[in-house]
């Protein structure tokens, strides 16, 4: 699983930020000396698993970002056959599109949720048990939105393809 | 949605288990914590319980730990006069926890863990076959 090495990541960083903080104690200090040759490496492993963490973090937002495109990319596409076969106007169309805007949002809003699961997951406060039962809510969500956006896109074509 | 409300309830079925583990782990390593003074006592050993609590939330009756109650059966003895913890007559007190048993409950609780991970992926399955007819 993806998120054990994380759980470990984090583990470490705590207690390489608790060695450095008691560094002045000489037999933690000879300790550290003993296992990787100075202190530095106390820092250096802080630093590396900060900088993950870092990293987690800055990619949150593009991955929320990627959700909200997605959602208005879908909601556009729902939107046009309603707007060229305006031929009967009230007739379900922007019930249909105000339905899928809804689901939409109920997707992203999931997602949201997911992905703040995994930055609490990788700062060491979720569960693992959590963030995989929402993960995996959140796939659905969307494997199912995308499904269903895949099946009106071929019920419009068919429809636009039709000899008249 | 009813799949979603199972995965939850197996959710929580993990969440007790790994709970579960815990207790064991607690049981388990403190297998010889003695007193440390004469007729103190030593660790007793604790057992699990789980409960069924109503979740309105998720729609379904789920599984939680319920109190930790402690083992009152009898503690063993074992001569060791030169032990702190030694009585007049050199017996100490150890905890009453079995590894045996511990290590019994413990492959209970993988198994449990198991059955409720199991019932996770039997029903992402079941979705994911309803979805794909759409797909056709």
């Amino acid at each position: 699983m993806a998120s054990t090495p994380f759980n470990i990541a984090t583990a470490a960083y705590g207690n390489a930020s608790r060695l450095a903080s008691q560094i002045s104690r000489p037999e933690v200090e000879s300790a550290i000396a003993g296992v990787a040759g100075g202190p530095n490496f106390a820092q250096m492993l802080a630093q590396s698993v900060q900088s993950v963490t870092e990293s987690g973090r800055a990619a949150d937002p593009t991955a929320i970002a990627t959700l909200s495109d997605a959602a208005t990319r879908m909601l556009a596409q729902a939107s046009q056959p309603g707007a060229q076969l305006g031929t009967n106007p009230g007739n379900g169309g922007s019930d249909f599109a105000a339905m899928l805007a809804q689901s939409v949002q109920g997707v992203v809003d999931q997602g949201r949720h997911s992905d703040q699961m995994a930055i609490d997951m990788v700062n060491g406060k979720a569960n693992v048990v959590d963030m995989v039962t929402a993960m995996s809510q959140t796939e659905f969500a969307i494997d199912s939105i995308v499904t269903i956006r895949d099946r009106v896109i071929q019920s419009y074509e068919s429809i636009m393809s039709m000899p008249i | 949605m009813d799949f979603n409300t199972s995965i939850g309830i197996a959710a929580t079925g993990l969440h007790a288990q790994s709970a579960r583990m815990r207790v064991i782990a607690e049981n388990i390593a403190n297998a010889d914590s003695t007193a440390t003074t004469p007729g103190g006592e030593p660790y007793r050993r604790r057992v699990p319980t789980f409960e069924t609590v109503m979740n309105q939330e998720l729609g379904g009756r789920v599984v939680t730990m319920g109190k930790l109650a402690y083992d009152q059966s009898d503690f063993n003895n074992r001569y060791e006069p030169g032990h702190p913890a030694a009585d007049a007559k050199g017996y100490v007190q150890y905890p009453n926890v079995n590894t045996l048993i511990e290590t019994m409950d413990m492959r209970e609780a993988q198994r449990s863990y198991e059955a409720n991970l199991n019932v996770v992926s039997v029903t992402r399955q079941m979705l994911g076959q309803t979805l794909d007819i759409l797909r056709g």
